[in-house]
């Protein structure tokens, strides 16, 4: 970081505990730390070197002080080759006990890695182009996007430029090493909301603008958006930005944020806390300040929310197939991993891509392929046609390796969707999302049914436990959803549910997808529909 | 070592909330009920107690508790 004294350092009396830690050394310089210190294990690193981990992406696995690590790589846009699958499935094989998780943000975590093993780690994947650093930490993240970009038929421009850009801009970019949090950006021109742009600190979304009497192609702008225990939508900025303005836009926004952003307490410190104290007016007139007048806003594009489902055979807008698999709660191996890197360098054009509800999809498989690579034995489990619940499954990591999980989730999830699929005739996808914990890794808020687990204690001893939340959704009607009293045991959840759609199914007008039946009926219908069912079930 | 937010409900339809250090789940849950059983005259009886958030604990570590009755 420059010399120059910034807005927090001038008065640090204030600063939370971390904030002065921070202020003393710069988190990318755990890196070469990690490269320097790690021959000799665990031991050699501090406390504080280790919440700083996070900045090579790395974090502490459960139990905690044991010296296993979960290690996040970012893949923008979760645009990834064969050859990165094959460096990242020879990691996890060899340090990573063969695990591999796709994220909610497109990203890929190992778990069980040793202090030992990450300079060999960091290498392998810098000489394929791929990252860790900034994965985790108060840094940019990764960059979300449209998984289809540059092929899809429903983008209004092709936005992998665009995210390499940003990308490039801001790994390792000491300008905005030190944020007061977290800090996520999504850029996609789906019309489809495939960024889930009102859950991301900025994003950038599809619109166009007759700008000179002519159309221009951009993007509206939306800021402050975010999950945890605190969740809040983005705002919309009366703003359009052409393509060629996105980084001048993005850096802004950061910089904003870096500036002005809270600082006294990190459970109030990502950036929609300023913007829910700001607005959107006051945030955009400090924006102008910094980056110039811009043009105000044009037609929002967005038409729905396809909530990052990809899954079958679909066409692309060249032509060209793309074949959407279930990954279910996003956990594969190695193994698998590998062999999806030869799947697509035989079938498609050597490139895999990963989608924020957890699952991949072959780009690029031209007509005569298409059959030959839907009867591959791999496909049998990672499926293009999946049952209904399993295919809009989401899970959070839970208990096996969080710290923070009150309770396990994804074999739970499984076993629910699996359970419903078995038992409940459905024709509208349902989107069931289990987080273990308050912290709303495994986005809860925007699903269908969210599930949020709790520990309960009975007289055969403590029992897994969840909350229901139903009714939310991203796109043109946004909302999180909302809590139905009453816990319910890991063991009753499923058939719990499977009332609760049977209500829905007996309620819904024509075409009414869940969410818009709990809204139409309200939560207390729901509420009242879900009292007998306990009633009923014993609960 | 966590801090810990435990959920209970009453026979008699009140909810509890206990914030509570310990350095296990179970043990959480064990705290929680001794200190139910301390803070009242009579010791409620207990219909469901849950938990429902852990967090490290650290100096500053805190719960907010919404519509606490004062
Ligand atoms: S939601 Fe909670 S339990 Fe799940 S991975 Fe995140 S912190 Fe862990």
């Amino acid at each position: 970081m420059s010399e120059q004294v910034r807005p927090w350092e001038a008065d640090t009396s204030k600063l939370s505990k971390f904030e002065q830690v921070k202020l003393e050394r710069d988190g990318l310089d755990i890196i070469q730390k990690i490269r320097d210190l790690s021959a000799q294990g665990y031991e050699a690193f501090s406390e504080d070197d280790l919440s700083f981990f996070k900045w090579a992406g790395i974090y502490e696995q459960k139990p905690k002080g044991e010296g296993k690590f979960m290690m996040r790589v970012r893949i923008p846009s979760g645009i990834f080759s064969s050859e990165q699958a094959r460096t990242l499935a020879a990691i996890a094989r060899d340090y990573g006990r063969s695990v591999v998780d796709i994220t909610t943000r497109q990203a890929v975590q190992f778990h069980w890695l040793e202090t030992e093993q990450l300079p060999d780690i960091f290498d392998r994947m810098e000489k394929v182009g791929l990252f860790s650093y900034q994965a985790c930490g108060d840094v940019p993240r990764t960059i979300v996007g449209n998984p289809l970009a540059g092929i899809d038929p429903n983008e209004l421009i092709d936005t992998r430029a665009l995210v390499e850009e940003l990308e490039t801009y801001f790994l390792l970019n000491r300008e905005f090493s030190n944020l007061p949090r977290k800090y996520k950006v999504s850029i996609s021109s789906n019309i489809y909301n495939t960024g889930h742009a009102e859950i991301n600190d900025l994003a950038f979304t599809p619109a166009t603008k007759v700008i000179d009497g002519e159309e221009v192609i951009g993007f509206h702008v939306w800021v402050g958006g975010g999950l945890s225990a605190k969740p809040y939508l983005a705002q919309r900025l009366d703003l359009f930005v052409r393509p060629e303005e996105v980084l001048k836009v993005a850096e802004g926004v950061t910089t904003i944020f870096r500036d002005f952003g809270y600082r006294e307490k990190r459970h109030h410190a990502r950036l929609k806390f300023l913007v829910a104290d700001w607005g959107a007016e006051k945030f955009l007139a400090k924006l102008t300040e910094i980056i110039g007048p811009m043009e105000s806003l044009g037609t929002d594009r967005t038409v729905g929310w396809n909530a990052g489902y990809f899954t079958g055979v679909h066409k692309q807008k060249d032509g060209l197939n793309y074949v959407g698999l279930l990954l279910p709660v996003g956990r594969f191996d190695a193994d698998e991993l590998d062999e999806l890197a030869r799947l697509a360098d035989t079938y498609g054009d050597g490139s895999l891509r990963a989608c924020n509800s957890q699952n991949l999809l072959i780009p690029n498989v031209a007509d005569e392929n298409v059959e030959k690579l839907l009867a591959e034995p791999l496909l049998a489990r990672l499926t293009p046609n999946p049952r209904t619940f399993i295919g809009h499954a989401v899970s959070c990591t839970g208990n096996e390796y969080c710290n923070l999980a009150i309770v396990e989730t994804k074999e739970r999830m499984v076993s629910v969707a699996n359970w419903l699929d078995e038992n409940v005739e459905l024709d509208t996808p349902v989107r069931i999302h289990v987080n273990g914990c308050p912290n709303s890794c495994g986005q809860r808020q925007i699903a269908d049914i969210g599930l949020q687990g709790a520990l309960v204690k009975t007289e055969n001893g403590m029992i897994d436990a969840f909350d229901l939340h139903i009714g939310g959704s991203l796109g043109p009607d946004a909302a999180f959803n909302q809590k139905l009293k009453g816990r319910v045991p890991g063991d009753r959840i499923a058939p719990v549910i499977g009332n609760l759609i049977e209500y829905y199914k007996e309620t819904r007008v024509e075409g009414e997808k869940f969410h818009q039946t709990v809204r139409r009926v309200g939560l207390e219908a729901f509420q009242e529909r879900l009292n007998v069912i306990l009633a009923t079930v014993g609960v | 070592m966590f801090l810990y937010k435990i959920e209970a409900t009453t026979e008699e339809n009140k909810s509890i909330v206990v914030v509570v250090i310990s350095e296990s789940d179970e043990k959480a849950f064990s705290y929680a009920e001794t200190a139910i059983r301390r803070e009242f005259l009579v010791a409620p009886k207990l219909t469901d107690i849950s938990l429902v958030e852990k967090k490290y604990l650290e100096k500053g570590k805190a719960y907010v508790i919404e519509n606490a009755v004062v």
